[in-house]
Parts: structure tokens; sequence; C-alpha cells
């Protein structure tokens, strides 16, 4: 029995070398749990499974059963499954995304239906309120999310939709389009978009400004980067804010 | 006494015990058993169930380890693999690969015992009929009744054509004309100069067999010698006669005394109840068991 | 007589192929791959469910976890079955009673074992692939806005998922050879082998709290564990893949080589553990 703990032993010493660089990769992967997650996770009776090497189909479950009660439009279950399920795999962006849309846009319908059926009208102040509530609840859930991706300009542009359409904060809105645009990888339609709000906002030179720094950066030949679209807009911003022709932006420059 | 022909197997004061629990119980299997089994002949391990035949044998055949002693075959240490190139095993209530049939059974132990390619496909077919088993050999093992697992066994056994073959209880389970049909297998593989060691607690079933025997009784040797040297009652003669009449032997012991014989006693000759029963019973079975082969 | 006996692979396929007929006659073959070609294919439900694209993720998630927990399965309970199956009905008295070296005997088992495993591998993976397909066909022609770089699946990564798995269930299949070598009932080999499996999965805790541990029991527990348990955590690629990121050949061959690794050491133990048992 010595012998044989004394090989695995040493077989334990050269396989850590071997497999050093390959373990790297692989434990950047997988998600940490802090102590709190565990303590979430341990009242599901799941933590073999996220323990095991199971946990993005242990995720994937739990995420199928909160559309499930989504599609019944049980509150309690869908919010705390949603919870559970970025806390068992905070790797997947549609786990969160959904998940704050879910709190975020049904939710308060579901409050407001209820009171409804229940025979208690909500007035327009106090719907106003549930719908702002539920967005401060989509947008905590969308930051902690950004604690797990800290470089996803999707979040940014979720939270920025949420304030924008839902808190009627268009000024925050718009800042999280700004920082989203300005991100690696972002998506086209942020850069636009943060355009388009800036001129909402009444800060129409900004939004030339921006919008031809945005044009001259834009691929010509990525039809997802409508850099005609862009410049559409620029002309039009011209012509309000009245620029003269001599000054005037030119795309081939 | 030494015999003259060279060792099949040579065992020099084996003991083996087998640990029973944790805290160090032993028990002896075999104890201080020196034997020697010569080439060519039919040797018979014999004694009651947990005598240490079938310990012995697995010793011999390399696998269990004597705790002090050693055997050899053909002289070779049985702890090492070549000494079993040219053995030949049935073991008791031998169970084989029940999904198996007969034939893909003895095909295995064929490759196993490097049966070329070329000799392969003969070679199972003339073992399978020698064994009497050619009507039976595309069903599945687990169909088979004792009789033909033994039989089938046997044929595993002597596939590769070895010089030594070791039967351990060829005969428990089966019945007298099963018995008779094994024991007449034996005796064709001794015709053919192999040395048989068998091992049997059915002491009249093998008399007939064996040339030595060894008889064990709680891991210790007893007795061994020829057979008929064993079994021939020392300074008493029989003679068989017919039609003998009471004033006739009157006469006879009379006749006797004055030649200084006693005449110890007059009685019937006997048979065996297993040749009565192979006699009547026998030819019934065999027409059967053709019968379910097919 | 011969002066020595080698040791020969045509004995070790001998041993081999009767082992995998064994195997594929036996029920639990069947009904596990039955059963985790049902979960792939059930996966297939999940369309009720509108998940867009991310519906692939899902379906390959189940895949991968089906694959790897059936194959882990099968790979514990058919090299303990397999073996002692020879052991209790001693049906190795007579095998091993031939020229057969004991480790003939075990890697014989182990390859048997091995190309079931292969077996079960390569037709729930060729399952998953089929279903993936389907899908991705589908939804190419719902929703081709999410499909403008192409395929989102990579079938090649899927093919050496499948391989690494392969490995991880050969490595299993040893290490219960080895239990098996040692234990007395095939039940006591397979709860040993299913726990020491557990802790392998769970040895990169132990490994990182080694060095956190308070108490000095704790930490020599905790080192132990790290030491002597290999990290099942290394064939965890899975997860990589299913979200659609590529995988380096570099990871991909260091976890092979420490399968491969652990593999050998486990043959070999295996073999010195059988070389002192007696039959």
């Amino acid at each position: 029995m010595g012998l044989v703990v004394l090989v695995l032993a040493a077989t334990g010493w050269l396989g850590a070398r071997i497999g050093r660089d390959a373990w790297v990769v692989l434990k950047a992967d997988m998600p940490v749990l802090t102590a709190q997650d565990v303590e979430a996770a341990a009242g599901e009776g799941i933590m073999v499974g996220i323990l095991g090497g199971f946990r993005a189909v242990t995720a994937d479950f739990l995420w199928v059963r909160t559309n499930a009660s989504w599609e019944d439009q049980d509150l309690p279950a869908t919010q705390t499954l949603i919870h559970l399920v970025t806390t068992v795999d905070s790797r997947p962006l549609i786990f969160w995304i959904n998940g704050a849309r879910m709190i975020g846009y049904d939710m308060p319908v579901w409050r407001i239906d209820a009171a409804s059926r229940a025979g208690a009208g909500m007035p327009g102040n106090v719907q106003a309120r549930v719908f702002h509530e539920q967005a401060v609840a989509a947008i905590a859930l969308l930051e902690r999310a950004r604690v797990h991706h800290p470089n996803e300009p999707l979040l940014w542009i979720e939270i920025g939709n949420l304030r924008h359409r839902k808190m009627g904060d268009l000024a925050g809105g718009a800042e999280m389009y700004r920082q989203a645009a300005e991100m690696p990888g972002a998506p086209y339609y942020a850069g636009r978009i943060y355009g388009e709000m800036l001129r909402q906002l009444g800060r129409e030179r900004e939004a030339y400004d921006w919008l031809v720094a945005l044009h001259r950066g834009l691929p010509r030949d990525d039809p997802m980067a409508m850099p005609e679209i862009v410049l559409g807009r620029i002309q039009e911003l011209e012509d309000r804010l009245q620029v003269p022709v001599g000054e005037r932006y030119r795309p081939d420059e | 006494m030494i015999p003259e022909t060279p060792l099949a197997v040579s065992i020099q004061g084996l003991t083996k015990d087998y640990l029973l629990s944790m805290r160090g119980f032993r028990v002896r299997a075999v104890d201080g058993l020196t034997l020697a089994v010569p080439d060519g002949k039919v040797f018979g391990l014999l004694g009651p169930n947990g005598s240490g035949k079938s310990t012995t044998i697995k010793v011999v055949l390399g696998l269990a380890e004597a705790t002090s002693g050693s055997t050899a075959i053909f002289g070779v240490p049985s702890g090492e693999v070549r000494s079993r190139v040219d053995v030949g095993y049935l073991p008791e209530n031998p169970n084989f690969h029940r999904f198996l049939t007969g034939r893909e059974l003895v095909t295995f132990y064929a490759r196993i015992c490097g049966v070329t390619r070329a000799r392969m496909r003969d070679r199972v077919d003339e073992v399978i009929e020698w064994v009497g088993l050619k009507d039976a050999a595309t069903r599945r093992l687990s169909t088979y009744s004792k009789g033909m697992l033994q039989r089938i066994g046997l044929a595993q056994a002597v596939v590769h054509d070895p010089r030594l073959l070791i039967l351990d209880e060829p005969t428990a389970g089966v019945d007298p004309v099963g018995s008779a049909e094994i024991g007449e297998l034996i005796l064709r593989l001794k015709a053919q100069g192999k040395t048989i060691v068998l091992s049997s607690h059915l002491l009249a079933q093998v008399e007939d067999l064996c040339d030595r025997v060894a008889i064990l009784n709680r891991g210790r040797l007893v007795l061994e010698g020829g057979v008929d040297d064993l079994v021939t009652e020392k300074g008493r003669d029989a003679l068989i006669v017919k039609g003998l009449t009471g004033p006739v032997a009157d006469d006879l012991r009379a006749w006797l005394a004055a030649r200084g014989v006693e005449l110890a006693a007059i009685e019937k000759p006997r048979t065996t109840l297993d040749r009565i029963f192979r006699e009547h019973v026998g030819a019934r079975v065999d027409a059967r068991e053709k019968e379910a082969g097919r | 007589m011969k002066s020595t006996v080698r040791f020969s692979p045509g004995r070790v396929r001998v041993i081999a192929e009767l082992t995998v007929l064994e195997a594929v006659r036996q029920r639990l073959f069947g009904a596990l791959l039955a059963l985790a070609a049902g979960m792939i294919a059930g996966a297939l439900l999940l369309r009720e469910f509108n998940f867009g694209s991310s519906e692939l993720k899902f379906i390959t998630d189940f895949g991968f976890g089906a694959v790897t927990l059936f194959g882990t399965i099968l790979a514990v309970v058919t090299a303990a079955q397999l073996f002692f199956a020879e052991l209790e009905s001693r049906t190795a008295l007579t095998l091993l009673a031939k020229p057969v070296l004991r480790s003939e005997f075990v890697l014989g088992k182990f390859a048997g074992v091995a190309a079931v495993l292969a077996l079960f591998t390569a037709v729930t993976t060729g399952v998953l692939v089929a279903v993936l397909w389907m899908r991705e066909s589908a939804l190419r022609e719902i929703a081709p806005e999410a499909f403008e770089q192409g395929r989102l699946v990579q079938y090649g990564s899927i093919a050496a998922f499948a391989l690494l798995q392969w490995l991880k269930f050969a490595v299993v299949a040893a290490l219960t050879l080895v239990v098996a070598g040692f234990a007395h009932t095939n039940l006591y080999s397979v709860v040993l082998s299913f726990l020491v499996v557990l802790i392998c999965h769970l040895q990169y805790l132990a490994h990182e709290s080694w060095q956190k541990a308070a108490s000095g029991v704790a930490r020599i527990a905790a080192l132990l564990l790290a030491a002597v348990f290999p990290n099942f955590q290394m064939f965890n690629v899975g997860d990589r893949i299913a979200a659609g990121q590529p995988i380096d050949p570099a990871v991909l061959g260091g976890s092979a080589a420490y399968g491969g690794l652990y593999l050998a050491v486990f043959l070999v133990l295996a073999i010195h553990v059988f070389r002192r048992r007696e039959i």
C-alpha cells in the first residue's frame, strides 16, 4: 500500500508539471465560487453538481426551469431561479441578459396584471413606481454580471436600455451606451444609438462630433457597420447645425 | 521409492496457509506435502472434501503461492509462467463463459494456447468430436448439462495437445454413465502417452483409472503407492469358480487344509452398483443426449 | 520447453475480444447507451422554449453531460463487473492456468473495456452531432442573422471533446481495475471506485485549499488528496466548446498527456496488485 501511495504521489507531481499550462487555461474557465454563492447553492442541494464538473448542465437545467416559471408568470420562483442560475454558472450572458429582461420588462406587467385581477386597479403613479422598482432590480442583476464580465459591452447596453425606457433616464442611458461603444468588440449599433441619444438630449454638436469620429473608424465593407446610415445622420446634423460647406465632413479625407 | 522415469510434477515439502482474518488467524490447507508424479502415468490425488487436493493443484499451477516448500512442472518452478506451456487444466465444477458456444470456447482457449491459425479449425473440430459434443458445439454453454460442461472442459484442456493434464474432480456431480465416458477419455489420453493428475473424492470411480495414487487427509499425505499394490490384499488369493455346491465346498476346504491353505471364506463375487447402472441406463442416456444435441 | 514466455499482444487481443463480446451481450451496456442517446435526443424538446441560437449551447451542454455521466458509470461498472465475473465465476482459474501472464490478463480486460467505452462514446457523440446539425440547420432558417459568421457549432471541437472523454473513461476503468485487483466483491469495487472518481472530480478544491487550511491535520489531508488523486477537471473542456469558444490544441494536448500518464500508471498498478492476488 505504501508503494502504491508513493507511486501515485510521484505521478501527481509529474502530472502537475505536464498539465500545468493546460490547467491554467481550464481553471480560468471555471467560475469562482464565493462563500455567498456556496450558501445560495447549498440550499438547493446542487452542490455536487456544480462542484463536480456538471456546472453548465446544472445551470442549463435550472434555466429551463426558470423559463417554465416565466411561462407560468410565477414571479417569486422566476426571480429566485434567475439568481440561482447566475450563481451556479455566471459565464453564459444569456442568463444575465434574459434574466434582467424578465425582471425589468415582464415582471412589472405581471404585478400590474395581478393587481388588476385582484380587483385593485393600480393608478398610473403606482404603476410607474412598479416599473421603476423592477428596473432597479434588473440593473442590480446586471451590475452583478459586470463583476464576472468586466469587458462585455452588451451588459452596458442592457443597463442603458433599462435606464432609458423604464426609468425615463435618457442621459443615464446614453452614458451607458457611450461606455459600451468605447469597449473592444462592441456592436456597431452602440455608437449609432449613442449619437442618436445625444441628439435627443439636445446635445447636437456633441452628437455631430461623435458621429464623425465614429464614421471615420467604421469599415466600409461590413454591412453590419451601416456607414451610410451614420453618414446620413451626420449630414442631417450638419444641416441643423448649419455647418459651413467648406467645413463639412468629407468621408474620403 | 524414487521412480526412474522423469517427473512431470514435483512437490517438495509444500505447506500452504490461508489467512482467515485481520487478526492473523490462519488455516493450514496443505501441510508438508512431498509428492512425485512420474511422466506418462495417471496419478490420483485422492481424499475427502477439504483434504487439500485443490489447494495443492492451485499451487502447482501457480494460481496460489506456497507458504513454504516448492513445486515444479517438468522441472520448471510453478511460479514461472512457462511451467504451464505444456499443461491442460480442468477445474473443479468448471464454469465457463456461458454466453459462448462450445466451439467458441474451445477456439478461445486454442488461441490463448498458441494453436496456429492453420491448424485451429481442424484441431477444434477434432477435440470437440473426441469428447462427443459435435452435435452440441454450436449451442451456448448455458444450455449444457453438467456432464457436457465437464466434457467441453476436457476439450479446452487438450486442444493444444499438452503433455500434462490436471483434472480436478472431473466426475463430480456427473452421473455414472457420464463418469464412465469421462473415464474412457482419460484412458485414451493415457494411451497417447500423456501424464494425468486426477483429483477426486470419489475413490471408487477413479480406482480403475489411476496407476499411482496419493491419499490426502486434512492437508497431510496419509498414503501413497501404486493402485494395484494398495488395493491388493497381501497374503490372500481369490479363486472364482462356477457351480460350487455344499459337499464340493467341504471337499475343497479339506483338500486345501491338507496342503496348509486355509479357505477363509466362500462368497459370491460382487459387481458394483455403478457398473449395473451403466449397463442398464447407459444406452438410454446415450440415445437421449444425441436427440437433445439435434 | 520454451526458455521463457514472452508478453504476447496476440493473447491480450484474444482476451480483449472476449471481454468486448461479454460486455456487449450484457444488458447494462445497451441500457446505458439507450439512456444516453435518449437524453441527447430529448434535448430536442428545448425548441419549445424558443431560446434561439442559444438552444445549441444547451443541447451541447446536455449532450456533454450525458456522455460524461453515463460514460463514467459505464467505465466503473463494466470494468469491475467484467473483471469480477472472471474471478467469481472462476473462469479466471482456467484462463490463468494457461501460459498467460497476469499482465496480459489485466491488459486484455482493460483493452476490452476501453473498446466498449470507445463504442459508447462514438455512438453518443454521433447522436449529439446529429441532433446539433439538425437544430442548427433549422435555426439558420428561422433566425439567419445569428449565423452570419457561418455555423456556430464547432464540430471539430466536439470530436476532440469525445476523444478526451474517452481517455478519461479509460483512466476511470484503469483506476477501477486497481481497486478490483485487491477487492473481494464486485459491490465493494464499484462503491469504492465511484468514491475515488468523485474525489478526483473535487481534487482541484483540495489542491487550492491545502495552503489555506487552518489546522495541520486539514493541511495534511488536503495535501494528500491533492497529491495522490488525479484531477479529473483536467478533462473538462466541454463548457468552453459549448460556449462556442475555440480550444487551443496545446490545451488538448496537455490534458491528453496528463490523462495518458495516469492511464499508464494505473495500468501498471493494476498489474502489480493483481500479480499478488491468489485465484
